[in-house]
């Protein structure tokens, strides 16, 4: 698991959310947060050639069809 | 004996048994096991009367609609139901009541089922087990205090306990095939599109599937024969022919290749030594059923985990943004910790995912070319206390059910043997897209040929397990 953030950042995220929680569960979502920091650190190991990707969601439909 | 849908349907059809007498049975197991397994969240006993006699009025005139007619039967409580409250599992929609049926509830009403009420599920399908809901979780049949897997608990648990013979449920990340596999029985996660999602309350809509539940993978067939097919309403569903499920269980598996995706359970999460053995056993029965069997490699489940969790949360964050900024107090504590996660995600971290995402599905054929079936592992073992359970388990053990959410191909839990604790093992059967029907037709000869579906949770299993 990737280190925590530092609680007061963890914090700050959440509240730049507009998302406000118990006291007493903060703690244990900013441990968990590691793991998802980890995740991150995955999907941002290297791809393809960015040449190679030129879109990746949009199908355009014949409206004819 | 608790029948499967196949031969009830049968003795319906000959007028062997009497649709509301079947209904009665479920009743009363229900009313005998539900206190200790709570799978239901709401029984339905008026409508199931009606149902069950309409049903019966059918039989009689010779005018039932097919084999699903008078079939006692329950939806994942995030199935929504006209007129009938749809809760979600959650403090949030306790009093909401649909006015309209989900497409595939219409669908399942109109082939006859008998409504026997609303299922357990965890929080919007994705907070659980959770003991700070208005309705406690869903227990294992097969041990009393143990996990049934989630997010579709409470039809895992109704259906292996005999109190409804077949049920719907929903798979994002697993919720299908999780509890299947925990609660020894079978479950089919469709092709992406296949079963439209129209009026099912969704979790993350990209990796979102309906699918059936049921004891025996010819079930599956049955119930997936009256969910399947589009819907306008739902973007996500095709446009496409349905086939005959049913008559797909018959057709030869000679000369099939399966690929064992064995990284994934000997390597990247390694399974238990029983539920390597059930894998083995399983494969042994489709050799055997004339299929050649290779290993494949596939993108590690690392990957898949980082990609679906980032998508999975990204995507509920968004459908729970404006509840988790005005009425957070409203959800139990699993679920609310999960959607805060999404909260600290940004544009760029879902955009990551799905590049990340259309990578994999392309690695994940190109390693697949002459391969017609998966086998890999559900779940690594037996089903854990349920106390034992962690709220952040699948962060800390990668899925071996969320590449195929993923990716959107067919994939089937079935029960594959039992543990040495007793409780069910399970082995997963993945397709490529629109073989829906052979994976069923391989759960089908590997279920006939293990021997496990002869043997259901007793009462007394459950009360030893105490």
């Amino acid at each position: 698991m990737a280190d925590p953030l530092p609680p007061e950042r963890f914090a700050a995220l959440l509240l730049s959310a507009g998302v406000t929680l118990p006291a007493a569960e903060l703690e244990d979502i900013r441990l968990a947060h590691g793991h998802l920091q980890e995740m991150l650190a995955t999907l941002r190991e290297p791809l393809s050639p960015l040449a190679a990707e030129p879109a990746f969601t949009f199908a355009p439909q014949d409206p004819a069809r | 004996m608790i029948p499967t849908i196949a031969a009830a349907g049968r003795d319906i059809a000959h007028k062997r048994v009497s649709p509301v007498e079947l209904m009665r049975d479920c009743l009363s197991r229900i009313r005998e096991r539900d206190p200790e397994l709570h799978a239901f969240i709401r029984v339905t006993e008026e409508r199931a009367l009606a149902d069950a006699q309409a049903a019966e009025a059918r039989q009689a005139t010779g005018t039932l609609r097919g084999p699903l007619d008078g079939i006692p039967f329950g939806h994942k409580d995030i199935y929504e139901t006209a007129g009938i409250p749809t809760t979600a599992h959650s403090a949030q929609l306790e009093h909401h009541v649909p006015e309209r049926d989900a497409t595939t509830v219409a669908r399942l009403g109109a082939a006859g089922v008998v409504l026997m009420g609303k299922l357990a599920t965890h929080e919007f399908a994705f907070g659980g087990p959770s003991f700070d809901l208005p309705w406690p979780p869903a227990e294992n049949p097969w041990g009393r205090g143990h996990f049934t897997a989630g997010s579709s608990s409470g039809t895992g648990a109704a259906v292996a306990a005999g109190l409804v013979l077949g049920g719907t449920g929903s798979d994002t990340g697993g919720s299908i095939r999780g509890p299947a596999a925990l609660c020894g029985l079978a479950g089919l996660k469709p092709t992406y599109g296949l079963c439209p999602r129209t009026g099912i309350l969704p979790l993350a809509q990209t990796l979102d599937h309906a699918g059936p539940m049921a004891w025996t993978s010819e079930d599956c067939a049955l119930l997936l024969q009256a969910m399947a097919g589009h819907d306008p309403a739902d973007p996500g569903s095709a446009d496409r022919a349905v086939p005959d499920f049913t008559a797909e269980l018959a057709q030869p598996l000679t000369g099939r290749t399966v690929g064992v995706v064995r990284h994934f359970h000997e390597g990247d999460n390694p399974a238990s030594a029983a539920t390597l053995r059930g894998i083995e056993d399983s494969l042994r029965i489709l050799r055997e059923a004339g299929c050649t069997v290779r290993d494949v490699t596939l993108p590690s489940l690392r990957e898949f985990n980082a990609c679906g969790w980032v998508t999975l949360t990204s995507e509920a964050y968004a459908i729970h943004e404006a509840w988790m900024r005005t009425r957070p107090e409203k959800y139990g504590e699993f679920l609310r910790g999960r959607l805060a996660l999404g909260a600290t995600l940004s544009a760029a971290d879902y955009v990551q995912a799905q590049r990340r995402r259309r990578d994999l599905i392309a690695r994940t054929e190109a390693a697949t070319r002459g391969v017609d079936l998966l086998v890999t592992a559900v779940q690594p073992g037996e089903a854990p206390k349920i106390k034992a359970v962690s709220k952040w388990m699948s962060l800390e053990k990668p899925s071996f059910t969320i590449p195929f959410n993923l990716t959107g191909w067919p994939a089937l839990a079935t029960c594959s043997g039992f543990g040495e604790g007793g409780l069910p093992v399970s082995v997963q059967i993945v397709g490529k897209p629109w073989a829906d029907g052979l994976v069923l037709a391989a759960g089908h000869a590997i279920e006939r040929a293990n021997g496990t579906r002869d043997r259901r949770p007793t009462l007394a299993e459950v009360a030893a397990a105490k």
